[in-house]
């Protein structure tokens, strides 16, 4: 019987079509461009520069290419296009895992289609030690935040402040808490949760203890075995934030803060302050493409976001980069404690994760 | 058995027989008829089922020779290592555990879908029931509204502290809160519920289909209605039935929305939250991800082989033969207002509640149970930001063309490629029918990846555009395809087209004349459904769609990621009100070019 006859060929074309070429994941294309596409911007500064990017940014086609999992983009997109109305912002918006393996992909094979990255700091870590981005070192960096600067190939253009929220109806005066180790109490079992997805707010939090705080790993995660015992384990950031204002649990470990601020704006029964500490911070940042295919735009775009565009930044409640933005009051009430991973911090994913995973599930480390 | 209909065929072997038994000469001719129709490959009918099968072994075997590759690849990148399956089942995986959640999970939201999905059909189409307009859509609704939406949904009815069920009724009452949304029960039901219209769908075909001379015969001969159902009906559903069965289990063992809201907070986990998690880090251990998705394909692997095992001896379902048939509705009598007062509590708790919870979120500021103070402060304000989201109509748009697009696609290849598996000796035809079941397997975000690494290195214009969108989900729903056509065609008589062939027909009028307007039901159904999921398809999308090329799906995810429950209930109830309308007009249609209705043949 020529019973595989059929597919057996089509098998073949399938298996010659997928496996010719490089291969689908390993191969990193390290190949750094030998001409700099920025460089012919690079020392200018005030109106020349702008008048210079602008005109070549619609010269190119008046189009910037943008990849981004900041899902208030389209504030930013629509404030840079009123402020350049030449140029048309074409972003795509994913959770960040996606944007980090789209423009992997389409750089290895080799062809790069979007020219600035906006995402979070451990996807841009990642793009950076693939030699995908180009360092900014443009007129804005002078008013941002030392946090925000000399991160390597990138640049933080705001942060994500990971706080400690509740719901009021549920956490009286007098029994808020104070610190994070105190949800180590069995008082708080069944009343906290944690989204399923937020490994990098663990990383950071673990770091603290044992950078900060000089805990033993073996005590910090100890400290993370019994406060596990209590929470619950919620799946979306979204809904997370709409149970706590149903009272589905009384505290959220780990929510945005720009979220419960929203939620409260509207009359939510939610708060975060006064905070427990410590506050994480986490960096998003915004980068130049190494091999963009609009230069211009992307250097406009950059320049923009971390100059007057951090004013809409702070509008949608999150925290600028820049040391000062006109009319904006810092959310986190002075005085508190804050954190984010340093520069030399581990920040292997892949180890976090899989700990933050066997965290939740209640098994050892160890895989 | 002798539920084989009254058939004038001199054929004795079905298409389907066994290996053993030696090929008969009716088996032979058809045979001889596919190869006579690739010899000639320039003619009409050579190109067209050449060409569907070449489409769907391509569709097929791009994103599974990737996943392949990519699992049995060693680490220095030469040689075949079994180190992904390792990583992925060993250790502190607790992959045993975790499978028998994921099973049991599976095996009880396919049971109570199918039970539900067939009885709701054996009412709609078989008896004369009340509420048969409403019905129809309302049956749809669960399938309709998103699952991240609906599991949501059934969060704020069941939660064992604040579920409306628990607060509003149980607790005033009984006194006690006795639903518990979190519990291996709650997710069955949800997923069950949510599932119920694949299985209503498919159903409502075969039961269309079905001679009722049959039963009419078994109840002349003085069986009584349970025993007609038991040794009559049923059995004539068997392969409409094993292939819901088939799909909807590999589904739920394939989905996280359900046990990721519902099963987490209990510490329920399943199979596929270890695929979440591998799929999270980076660098991504494809390898690993693989290496889960092969243990899922040989799970389907293995229903495939039962399904045509069980469906070994073909002839028996046949019901449309020769002889013009009529179905004609059973009269329920006094059981009447009883099937009429069982369908509103059906529909009450899996439609009416769950879209409530919606409606009512969606007019809130943020969510809070309903009490005098929520009532008066309803806006439509989240309506309006639906309105206002500047790609909503970009995305509308996309999405309806992609939709309507893949859901023709599909079920015209399928249509095709089912007549290749069930009606012809070709060489491979049951390696074709497996190749066309594996992308149900393959997680989402693998295929996105094969997709754009096979279309990135083709100088065809398709990266970036729509139409990487269509092929994605024409990969997706192709096992979806297959079994509503596959389901159609097993209760199709060949003697239709040997008359036809006989008359002198070709193949292509054969096939466009006699047996697409037959299968018409099936394959609507088919299409209905594949149009309504893939409004809902995120997971490959959100890696290929372009800027300018957004569809709803991007637009649910992003408020779901980061934004307002509120307005992602109001951007919900849109698409529910957008699909019903939609899912309505297709059904119009298709009675006006012939689709076979209840009242008429």
């Amino acid at each position: 019987m020529r019973q595989g006859a059929l597919p057996a060929g089509l098998l073949a074309a399938g298996l010659i079509l997928t496996g010719c070429g490089a291969s689908p994941t390993t191969g990193a294309a390290d190949s750094a461009p030998a001409k700099n596409p920025y460089a012919a911007y690079e020392s200018l500064t005030g109106q020349e520069r702008t008048s210079k990017l602008l005109a070549d940014a619609k010269s190119e086609g008046g189009v910037l290419d943008l990849y981004t999992s900041n899902t208030d983009i389209q504030d930013l997109v629509d404030g840079f296009q009123k402020a350049y109305p030449g140029i048309k912002v074409h972003a795509f918006r994913a959770n960040s895992e996606t944007v980090l393996q789209r423009a992997l992909q389409e750089n290895q094979a080799n062809k790069p289609q979007n020219d600035v990255m906006d995402t979070n700091d451990l996807e841009l870590r990642a793009l950076d030690s693939q030699h995908l981005l180009h360092a900014y070192d443009g007129p804005a960096t002078a008013g941002l935040k030392d946090a925000a600067k000399n991160l390597g190939g990138w640049t933080a253009e705001r942060f994500n402040a990971f706080v400690v929220g509740w719901n009021t109806n549920l956490v009286k005066e007098g029994q808020k808490p104070k610190e994070f180790a105190d949800f180590a109490d069995p008082k708080w079992k069944g009343k906290l949760s944690v989204e399923v997805g937020d490994w990098d707010w663990y990383a950071s939090m673990h770091t603290y203890l044992t950078e900060q705080q000089h805990m033993s790993p073996a005590a910090a995660d100890a400290l993370f075995k019994k406060i596990a015992a209590n929470v619950k384990v919620t799946k979306g950031h979204t809904v997370q934030g709409e149970q706590l204002s149903a009272g589905q649990f009384a505290v959220a470990l780990s929510v945005y803060s720009h979220t419960v601020d929203k939620a409260a704006r509207k009359g939510a029964p939610v708060a975060w302050r006064p905070a427990v500490e410590p506050v994480i911070l986490r960096p998003n940042g915004v980068a130049l493409m190494a091999r963009p295919r609009h230069a211009a735009a992307a250097l406009l775009w950059v320049d923009w976001v971390l100059g007057d565009g951090q004013r809409i930044i702070a509008e949608s409640l999150r925290i600028p980069a820049a040391k000062s933005v006109p009319g904006y009051r810092d959310p986190i009430p002075p005085g508190t404690t804050t954190y984010s991973l340093s520069k030399t911090a581990e920040t292997d994913t892949k180890k976090w994760n899989t700990a933050y995973d066997a965290l939740l599930r209640g098994v050892p480390a160890a895989g | 058995m002798t539920l084989a209909p009254t058939s004038t065929t001199a054929h004795d072997n079905g298409p389907d027989a066994g290996p053993g038994s030696a090929p008969g000469p009716g088996a032979d001719g058809r045979a001889g008829r596919l190869l006579r129709l690739l010899r000639r490959p320039l003619s009409l009918q050579g190109l067209l089922v050449g060409g569907a099968v070449v489409v769907v072994g391509y569709l097929a075997i791009v994103p599974l020779g990737y996943l392949v590759h990519d699992t049995f690849l060693s680490a220095d990148g030469r040689g075949v290592s079994f180190g992904a399956f390792s990583r992925a089942y060993g250790g502190n995986s607790q992959s045993g555990e975790m499978m028998l959640n994921s099973l049991w999970f599976a095996l009880g939201s396919a049971a109570l879908a199918l039970v539900l999905g067939t009885a709701l059909a054996y009412v709609q189409v078989r008896t004369d029931t009340p509420f048969k307009g409403l019905f129809f859509a309302a049956s749809l609704v669960p399938l309709i509204v998103p699952g991240i939406l609906y599991a949501t949904s059934w969060i704020f009815l069941g939660d064992p502290q604040s579920g409306l069920i628990n607060s509003l009724v149980f607790k005033p009452l009984f006194g006690t809160s006795p639903v518990n949304i979190y519990s291996v029960w709650g997710m069955i039901w949800v997923q069950g519920l949510h599932l119920a219209p694949v299985a209503f769908l498919l159903m409502v075909a075969a039961f269309r289909a079905m001679d009722p001379s049959l039963e009419e015969s078994a109840a002349m001969s003085g069986a009584n209605r349970l025993t007609v159902l038991r040794r009559v009906t049923i059995p004539l559903l068997r392969p409409a039935m094993i292939s819901a069965a088939l799909l909807m289990f590999v589904q739920s063992l394939e989905s996280f929305e359900v046990p990721g809201l519902l099963g987490l907070q209990n510490g329920i986990y399943v199979f596929t939250s270890r695929i979440y998690f591998v799929l999270r880090a980076y660098p991504v251990d494809y390898g690993a991800a693989g290496a889960y998705a092969i243990g899922l394909l040989l799970i389907a692997v293995l229903g495939v082989l039962l399904s045509s095992w069980l469906q070994r001896s073909s002839r028996n379902f046949q019901t449309v033969t020769g002889k013009a048939f009529r179905p004609r509705p059973v009269e329920l009598g006094r059981a009447r207002p009883l099937v009429g007062a069982g369908i509103i509590l059906y529909f009450l708790l899996t439609v009416v509640l769950p879209v409530a919870v919606l409606v009512y979120a969606s007019l809130l500021k943020y969510y809070a149970a309903p009490s005098s103070k929520t009532l008066s402060q309803m806006t439509l304000d989240n309506y309006r930001a639906v309105l206002d989201m500047p790609l909503a109509f970009t995305a509308l748009k996309n999405s309806l063309i992609v939709g309507v697009g893949a859901a023709t696609a599909v079920m015209i290849l399928t249509a095709i490629v089912a007549w290749v598996v069930l009606r012809t000796k070709a060489p491979g035809r049951r390696l074709l029918d497996l190749l066309a079941f594996t992308p149900i397997v393959i997680p989402g975000l693998v295929l996105g990846l094969a997709l754009a690494f096979v279309y990135l290195r083709m100088s065809l214009p398709i990266y970036g555009t729509l139409f990487i969108l269509l092929i994605s989900y024409c990969t997706r729903y192709l096992p979806y395809g297959m079994r509503y056509s596959s389901a159609a065609m097993a209760q199709m008589s060949p003697e239709l087209e040997e008359s036809a062939a006989v008359s002198g027909a070709s193949w292509f009028q054969t096939f466009r004349r006699v047996l697409l307007p037959l299968m018409s039901g099936g394959i609507l159904a088919g299409w209905v459904y594949i149009l309504v999921v893939s409004f809902r398809e995120l997971s490959s999308t959100i890696l290929l769609y372009s800027p300018g090329k957004e569809v709803l799906s991007v637009l649910i995810w992003e408020q779901f990621e980061n934004g307002q429950f509120t307005t992602l209930a109001a951007l919900g109830v849109c698409m529910v009100v957008l699909l019903v309308v939609l899912v309505s007009i297709a059904y119009r249609l298709g009675a006006r070019f012939g689709l076979q209705s209840d009242s008429a043949n």
